[in-house]
Parts: C-alpha cells; structure tokens; sequence
C-alpha cells in the first residue's frame, strides 16, 4: 500500500514539475508517454480485454542502452511519444482479412470471361436491363479512351444503359458555366475542402450521405 | 508498433465526390438522363454498362431484386480493367504537368522531361515512396474500407498481390494500351462470341499516341544514365510487378478467345 501511494505521488510531483517547465509540445508528447504507462500500470496484469502485450523482451543492444541513463545515450531528438495502442494490441490488430490476399499465377485453363447476350435480344422494356452488366476500370483514361468509345457504340446499338463516371476539373469548371447553381456551389466546395481540414470535409460530407452510397464510403 | 501505412493513396474527400459523380447517363431507350451522382437504384433501373476512373468491384453495391429470391442480389457483372506500361504511363503524366505549367503551351524537349522524372523520382524515393497507381483501381472499395477499419499492416507486397488477386477472381477482360489488337480482340468476343453479326466492329485500331512516341523517347534518353535509370527501375518495382503478371494474364485471354474462335 504504501509504495502505492509513493509511486503515486511521486508521479503526480513529476507530471506539475514538467507541466510547470515545458513547452506545449513537450506536453503533449510526455501525456502520450503517461497514458501509455498508465495503461500498462493499470492494465498490465490483465489479460480480461482480450489484449496482450507485444514482445517485452529488450535485445542485448536494447538491454545496454537502458542499462546506462536513457537521457545521456539517446538524444533529445530521437526520442519517440510512446502512445498507448504501441503498448498494447488487441484481438482486432490481428485481424485476418475476409478475402482472398495471396496471389498464384494461374495455369494455362484459366483466360475466360463472361460473354454478352446477343443485340438481337431486346432489354429496353425489361425491369432489370441486361443479366451481365460490363464494368469497364479505366485507369489509363486517355490510352484506353477507345474502349469507352467502342462501349458506348455497343450500349446504342443494343440498347443497353449507358453511364460514365467521374469528372475532370475543367469540367467541373465548365458545368459550373452551363448548369445550375448547384453545381457552382459543388465547384466552389471543391476549392473550399482544399483549404480546409478534413474533419470539416466529414462534416459537409454528411449532409450528403447518398453521394456515396454507390462506390462505398471510402471511395 | 508501427502501422502499415499507404501514403501514396492520395484518395481524399475531393476525389470521392468526383468520383461517385455521373458524367454521362443514357437509359436503354437511348434517353439522356439528367442523374447528378452514382446511386444503386438508379443503375438498377436504367443502366448496363458503367465506364470511368473506378475501382474493380464497383459493382458490388449495384443490386437488384430477384423475384424468386425475394432479395436484393448483387448484379452480375464482367469487369474491363485497362492497363499501361507504368515506364511510359509516370513520362507521360509528368509531361502533362510540364505542359500545364509552361505559359506558351509549347511541349517540353525530351531533355527537360527526362530531367523532371528524374528529379521526380528521386524525390520519391527518398521518402521511401513508390509510384502506385494500379492498386487504386485493383483494390476493391470494400477491402479499402476494410483496410482502413482495421488500420492493419497492409504492406505494398500485399497490395500488389491483393490486385492481382483480385484481377484473378474477377476474370476482369484486360485491356493493355500496349497490345491493342489483343485487346479489340478480346472486347470484340465478348460482345460477338459466334461471330454471326457484325453488332459494334472497330475498324481502325487507335495507333500510338504521340505522347506515348515522345514518352519512349525520354525513357531511351533516361537508359544511357545507369544511375538514374536504376532509379526509375526501383520506383515502379512494385507497378511493374503488376504489370508484368497483367501481361500474363492478358495472354492467357487472348489465347482462350482464339481456341474458342477455332472450334467454332
């Protein structure tokens, strides 16, 4: 109990001392550096939260350095804030990815792909279109604009649905000439985000949670 | 611990609403539809075919409801991924920026772009950078969500191997700029695999664009320095893996379009 309540007040002692001679940068690194020894003081024991610790092991290059005093052989500047989560990892750190990674290079049996239905076959007044959509990931834009061009020639002609995606700044510029008012405002937002943080950016976001409900939330 | 981080992903907020932004939308009746953004239902109801600068997967909040199923179901879908070799892709695009910023709008000399991906990639990689474009497109929507949710050690290696896998999974049709006859082939099959109707043909395959001329050029100037050129080599490393296995995979499609054709 004792030694408790004397670790305690002398950390308390030490925290007023640094808070009293530091900058605000020093602050803020020395508060990471307690709430990460904090967490082990007052966690370590427990393996209950699922976590463990990481390797506590110190390397004999390690073990000489703290064996000296840490401030005389590692300078000031590198010096890393130890933040609470580099103590400690958790279950969800380790998480196993729910698709495929590894990549095999496949053997000569693979190379086929969906064909589409023949023109002949009219979809302009069925409720769901064509049974195989096309997809067409255009990374290099302007060396592969004749895909878009030969796609778009196959969507008239057989009278499939036909959307493109994205847009340069210039056209945005130049929607904001011919369009509406809306659109000069998404012009001007677009510069404003620029300027501003992105947790600003979240923020207008949210107002318009459908822009992304297609591509996904991060894209 | 130090986390996996992909700095080069440069996917920011603005991005995402270019992004998910309808550039052009026309129903199957042939109607110009008047759709400000990208939304499933929308697609449902009135599209086949989505073209633009997005990742493979897009498709997979695209749904639609099955009457005998009783529930939404993602549609089915054949991706068309295009490549380019990342060599001539990273000369040409810092081209484009040189051309931007010169006030006369005259090209630059093969000297002063050969110059500029040097110092470029110098750049890059003294800050441990490599160039990754192809993973922004390869990589589902859904794993990057999941990526960053975990905030996992997703190392490039994985990257790399994650878009290839995924090209792998999809079947996506690969479409290389550097093989256009091998890709029309293949686009030509997929609409017409019996070859019974003329429905689209592309009479006239698009021949080498200038820029790419020029761009082979710098690449022969940046070869005969050693030094730089190993540079270069080390900063598409993990592009060109991509690239490398692509060509592969664009092989074995044109060779099963070619079986196919003969036992017609």
């Amino acid at each position: 109990m004792v030694p408790r309540v004397l670790l305690t007040s002398l950390i308390a002692m030490a925290m007023l001392t640094y808070y009293f001679e530091s900058t605000a940068a020093d602050r803020e690194s020395f508060y990471s550096n307690v709430i990460g020894v904090s967490a082990i003081v007052g966690f370590g024991s427990s393996s209950s939260s699922g976590g463990r610790f990481l390797d506590v092991g110190i390397d004999q290059s390690q073990q000489e350095e703290f064996d000296g005093n840490v401030y005389e052989t590692r300078s000031e500047e590198n010096r890393i804030p130890i933040k609470p989560g580099e103590f400690w990892v958790t279950d969800e750190d380790e998480a196993i990815p729910p698709f495929p990674v590894n990549f095999t290079p496949p053997n000569d049996s693979w190379g086929s792909f969906e064909t589409l239905p023949h023109c002949s076959i009219d979809y302009a007044d069925s409720r769901d279109g064509f049974p195989t959509k096309v997809v067409f990931v255009n990374v290099v834009r302007t060396e592969a604009n004749w895909v878009q061009d030969f796609l778009t020639s196959y969507a008239s002609t057989c009278h499939a649905g036909y959307a493109s995606v994205g847009m340069s700044n210039v056209c945005l510029m130049q929607d904001c000439l011919k369009k509406s008012i809306e659109d000069c405002l998404l012009v001007f937002k677009y510069f404003f985000t620029l300027l501003t943080t992105r947790f600003y950016f979240s923020l207008f976001h949210s107002k318009q949670p459908y822009v992304r409900v297609f591509l996904g939330n991060q894209w | 611990m130090v986390k996996g981080t992909w700095a080069n992903r440069k996917i920011s907020g603005v991005q995402d609403s270019i992004r998910c932004r309808m550039r052009e939308a026309k129903d199957r009746k042939g109607r110009v539809r008047d759709q400000k953004y990208v939304e499933s239902k929308f697609l449902t109801k009135n599209m086949d075919v989505l073209v633009g600068q997005i990742p493979l997967g897009s498709h997979e909040q695209w749904k639609e409801n099955k009457e005998d199923q009783g529930h939404a179901q993602v549609v089915n879908a054949q991706s068309i991924v295009s490549l380019r070799n990342p060599y001539i892709w990273i000369i040409t695009s810092t081209m484009d920026g040189l051309l931007k910023k010169s006030e006369n709008g005259v090209s630059p000399s093969v000297n002063k772009i050969a110059e500029a991906v040097k110092r470029e990639v110098t750049g890059e990689l003294e800050n441990n950078s490599y160039h990754e474009i192809f993973a922004r497109y390869l990589i589902k929507p859904a794993q990057i969500n999941w990526i960053l949710k975990e905030d996992t050690d997703f190392s490039i290696e994985r990257r790399v191997s994650l878009s290839l896998r995924n090209l792998l999974d999809t079947n996506a049709l690969i479409v290389l700029a550097e093989d256009v006859e091998g890709s029309q082939e293949k686009l030509q099959y997929m609409i017409d695999p019996n070859s019974d109707r003329a429905i689209v043909k592309l009479e006239t395959p698009p021949t080498k664009s200038n820029s790419t001329i020029i761009a082979e050029n710098v690449l022969k100037k940046i070869k005969k320095d050693q030094s730089s050129y190993d540079n270069l080599k080390e900063y598409l490393k993990y592009e060109m893996q991509i690239y490398e296995q692509a060509q592969e995979l664009h092989k074995k499609q044109v060779a099963w379009v070619r079986k196919n054709k003969v036992s017609l």
